[in-house]
C-alpha cells in the first residue's frame, strides 16, 4: 500500500499538467510566452525579477521547469541559478544574450540544463521544453521499473534521481544524469551524439553545436572532484564511450 | 616654430666656418716650412749662366727689371734681385712673389756660399752678388715647384674639407631624419588597424618635429576613440534590437497558435528569422573586431577536431564531400575561438557553394602555416575574390538567399585572421570553383 502511495506521489507531475516558472523581466514577452505556453499545455507563472523569481523557485510549488533569463535587476540569472542550485534540482532553462559564448557556457558550468539565444524561434522554444519534460517523464516512469546501476565506483539510481561516486553524492543536472545513465546502460559501447541528442535533448543533432560537448564536460569535470581517473572517453567524430576497469 | 629653421641654418653656417678655418689653419701649417739646402752643381751652373748674361751687355743703359727677364730667357727660371740699399725684391713683369718670399730672400742675401731654399711652391736659388750702377744686389733664381707640389696643398684641403663637411652634414640630416621616419613608421602601424600605437614620451624633442609626435599621439588617440565608438554602437544596436525581435518572435508564435493564416505567418517568420541570422552575425562581428590580441598555446590538429567533424557532419547533410588532408601536427599560438570561427566560416561557405566536393589542405613553411580551402561550385571572377570580404557583399543576391547566407560570414573570417596578423585571399580555382587561403605567422 505504502508502495502504492509512493510511486503515485512521484508520478503526480507527469499526470498532472506540469507547470513552468517564468523568470523574466520583459513583461510583455514573458505575458505573451505565458499565452503561448499555456496553450501547448502547460501552467505557468511569471515573475518579473530575479529575487521574487528565486523565492518563488525555492519555496512556491513544485515546478517541473525554470525559463530563467539572464539579464535583469537586482538579481542576475546567473546568481539565481546559483543560489537555486543549492537546494533544487529543478530544470532550468536559461535564455541567454543572443551571440555570447560566455553567457551560455557559464549558464551551463553553473547547472542550467540546456540554453536558448534570444531572440529564439517559438517552435525551438517549444522543441526543448517539451524534450525537458520527456526527460523527467522517462525517469519519473522509470523509477518502478529501473534498478540503480553500478559501473566501478559510480551509481546511478533512477528511481532517487541519485548519482554518488566512490559513496560521494555528486549534484547532476538532468541533462548531465540523463547523459550519465545513457553511457552507464552502453558501457565499454560508443554513444554517438545523434543518440545523445535525440534521447537526452530530444533535438536530432545540428553541427557546430556545442551544447553536448559542454554537457559531457561537465559531468567529466564533477565526476573528476570525487575520482580523478578518467572515465568518459571521447571518440573523435562519434561520440563517447564510458569505460569501465574491468 | 624657428628651432629647426634655426638649427638648420646655424649648422650649414658653422659647418661652412669650421671647414674654411680648418682651410686657412692647413695652409699655415703647409706653408710654415721653409727647406734650406745647399745649390746643387746644375743650380751652381745656371747662377753662372745668370750672372755672365747680366755683366755681358757694357753699356746697357735700360731698366734692371728688363735685364732681369732677359738675362732668365730660354731658363725655366725667373731673376730676381734683392736691392741691399732700398731693401726690396726687384723682377721682371710677370706673377708677383708672395709676401713670405721677400722675408726668405732678405734672410740670405748676405750668404757667401750660393743656397736653395724652398718654400711650399716657390724655390730660390742664391745669392750671387752682383753691382750695378753704383748698387749693391742680390740676385737669385726663381721658380715655381712641379704642378704636384703647386697643387699638392689645395688636394690636403680638399680632402680635409670633405672629410669634415660629409661628416657634420651627415650627422645633421641623421638627426633631423630619425624621428620623421619614427613617425613614419607608427603612421604605417597605426593605418593597419594598430590603435594602440603611440609615439613614446621619451622620443620626443622640444622642436618642430616633437609637436609633429605630439599631434601625431593626438590623432591617434581621436581614431582609437571614434574606432571604439563605433564598435560599441555597433554593439548596442545589436543588442537592443534583440529585445523587440524576441517579442515578435513571441506574437508570431501566438498567431501560429490561433491558427492564423499560415503563409502570411510563414513569410514573416521567415523574415524574422534572417533579422535573428543578421544580428547574430552582426555582434560577433563587432566582437571579433573588438577582439584582444590574447593567445594561447594550441596543438592544430586538437584545436581544429571539433569543427572538422562537425563540417563533416554538415557535409553529409548536404549530400556533399569534404576531404581533409593531414593536418600538420604543429603547435601555434591563437585564439582559438576566434581561429575556429573563421576557419568554420570559410569551410561553411565553401560546403554552402560547393557543387559536389570541397577540400581542405595544409602547409606549414619556415615563418607560416596556412590552410586552404577549395571547391568545386560555380566560383568567383578576380575582381569579386577582392570584394567578397567586404561586409555584406554578396555575389548573386538570389542565390545568397536561397542558401540562407547573410553575408557577414567571410567579413567575420577576415576580422579574426586580421586579429593574428594573418592574411586571407580568395582566387579562382584553374578548373571550376574557388579557393580561400587563411595564412597566419608562426612564432611570436
Amino acid at each position: 500500500m505504502n508502495h502504492y502511495v509512493a510511486e503515485l506521489s512521484t508520478m503526480v507531475s507527469s499526470t498532472t499538467l506540469p507547470s513552468v516558472l517564468i523568470i523574466d523581466d520583459d513583461t510583455e514577452l514573458t505575458e505573451m510566452l505565458s499565452t503561448y505556453l499555456h496553450g501547448a499545455g502547460y501552467k505557468v507563472n511569471i515573475r518579473d525579477d530575479g529575487q521574487a523569481g528565486l523565492s518563488e523557485a525555492i519555496s512556491g510549488e513544485k515546478y517541473d521547469l525554470i525559463l530563467l533569463d539572464v539579464m535583469m535587476p537586482k538579481l542576475d540569472g546567473f546568481e539565481v541559478l546559483k543560489r537555486l542550485r543549492v537546494s533544487k534540482t529543478t530544470p532550468v532553462l536559461m535564455l541567454t544574450a543572443r551571440g555570447d559564448d560566455y553567457d551560455r557556457i557559464l549558464g551551463l558550468e553553473l547547472g542550467a540544463d540546456d540554453y536558448l539565444p534570444k531572440p529564439f524561434n517559438h517552435r525551438e522554444l517549444l522543441a526543448r521544453v517539451k524534450a525537458i519534460f520527456r526527460r523527467q517523464a522517462i525517469s519519473a516512469n522509470n523509477t518502478s521499473t529501473e534498478q540503480d546501476i553500478m559501473v566501478d565506483d559510480v551509481l546511478l539510481s533512477p528511481s532517487r534521481q541519485f548519482v554518488s561516486v566512490n559513496g560521494q553524492e555528486v549534484a547532476l543536472t538532468s541533462s548531465e544524469f540523463s547523459i550519465l545513465r545513457l553511457l552507464m546502460l552502453n558501457v565499454g559501447q560508443r554513444v554517438t551524439k545523434e543518440d545523445i541528442s535525440q534521447k537526452v535533448l530530444g533535438k536530432p543533432l545540428q553541427a557546430f553545436d556545442r551544447s553536448i560537448d559542454m554537457h559531457v564536460s561537465n559531468l567529466r569535470k564533477k565526476i573528476a572532484s570525487v575520482n580523478p581517473t578518467e572515465k568518459i572517453k571521447t571518440i573523435r567524430g562519434v561520440g563517447y564511450m564510458l569505460q569501465s576497469s574491468l | 616654430m624657428r628651432a629647426i629653421m634655426g638649427r638648420l641654418f646655424l649648422w650649414f653656417w658653422v659647418t661652412f666656418i669650421l671647414t674654411a678655418a680648418l682651410a686657412v689653419w692647413g695652409s699655415r701649417l703647409f706653408f710654415h716650412e721653409l727647406e734650406v739646402g745647399a745649390a746643387s752643381d746644375r743650380e751652381i751652373h745656371e747662377l753662372s749662366k745668370v750672372r755672365e748674361r747680366l755683366e755681358e751687355p757694357r753699356g746697357w743703359r735700360g731698366p734692371l727689371p728688363m735685364l732681369l727677364d732677359r738675362s732668365a730667357r730660354n731658363m725655366s727660371y725667373r731673376v730676381i734681385a734683392f736691392d741691399f740699399a732700398e731693401k726690396r725684391l726687384i723682377h721682371g713683369p710677370g706673377m708677383p712673389l708672395p709676401r713670405g718670399a721677400f722675408k726668405d730672400i732678405q734672410g740670405i742675401a748676405n750668404q757667401s756660399v750660393p743656397l736653395s731654399i724652398k718654400r711650399g711652391a716657390l724655390s730660390f736659388i742664391g745669392p750671387i752678388q752682383y753691382d750695378r750702377g753704383g748698387k749693391n744686389y742680390a740676385v737669385f733664381l726663381a721658380k715655381f715647384n712641379s704642378p704636384e707640389d703647386k697643387y699638392q696643398p689645395f688636394v690636403y684641403f680638399f680632402i680635409v674639407a670633405l672629410i669634415t663637411t660629409t661628416l657634420l652634414s651627415w650627422l645633421f640630416a641623421k638627426s633631423l631624419t630619425r624621428p620623421i621616419i619614427r613617425v613614419q613608421r607608427s603612421a604605417r602601424s597605426l593605418a593597419s588597424g594598430n590603435w594602440k600605437e603611440r609615439i613614446q614620451e621619451s622620443d620626443i624633442r622640444n622642436d618642430e618635429l616633437g609637436k609633429l609626435a605630439r599631434d601625431f599621439n593626438s590623432m591617434a588617440d581621436q581614431l582609437e576613440k571614434l574606432w571604439n565608438g563605433q564598435q560599441r554602437l555597433l554593439a548596442d544596436i545589436s543588442h537592443e534590437l534583440r529585445s523587440p525581435l524576441a517579442r515578435l518572435q513571441m506574437a508570431l508564435g501566438l498567431a501560429h497558435q490561433q491558427n492564423i493564416d499560415s503563409a502570411t505567418l510563414d513569410r514573416i517568420d521567415r523574415e524574422a528569422q534572417r533579422m535573428e541570422a543578421l544580428i547574430k552575425q552582426l555582434l560577433d562581428l563587432s566582437r571579433v573586431e573588438s577582439g584582444k590580441r590574447e593567445y594561447q598555446n594550441y596543438r592544430l590538429p586538437l584545436l581544429l577536431q571539433d569543427i572538422l567533424t562537425d563540417a563533416q557532419f554538415e557535409a553529409a547533410n548536404r549530400n556533399k564531400v569534404l576531404d581533409i588532408d593531414e593536418i600538420p601536427s604543429i603547435d601555434i599560438q591563437a585564439n582559438g575561438v576566434l581561429l575556429c570561427r573563421a576557419i568554420e566560416n570559410v569551410l561553411r561557405n565553401a560546403l554552402r557553394y560547393s557543387r559536389y566536393q570541397t577540400r581542405i589542405s595544409f602547409e606549414v613553411t619556415e615563418n607560416h602555416w596556412s590552410v586552404c580551402i577549395q571547391d568545386d561550385g560555380e566560383g568567383l571572377s578576380t575582381a569579386e575574390c577582392e570584394r567578397i570580404f567586404a561586409p555584406f557583399y554578396r555575389a548573386s543576391l538570389a542565390r545568397e538567399r536561397e542558401s540562407g547566407g547573410v553575408g557577414l560570414g567571410l567579413s567575420i573570417a577576415k576580422a579574426a585572421v586580421d586579429l593574428h596578423d594573418g592574411s586571407i585571399k580568395a582566387t579562382p580555382n584553374q578548373g571550376t570553383g574557388l579557393s580561400v587561403t587563411l595564412t597566419f605567422p608562426l612564432g611570436q
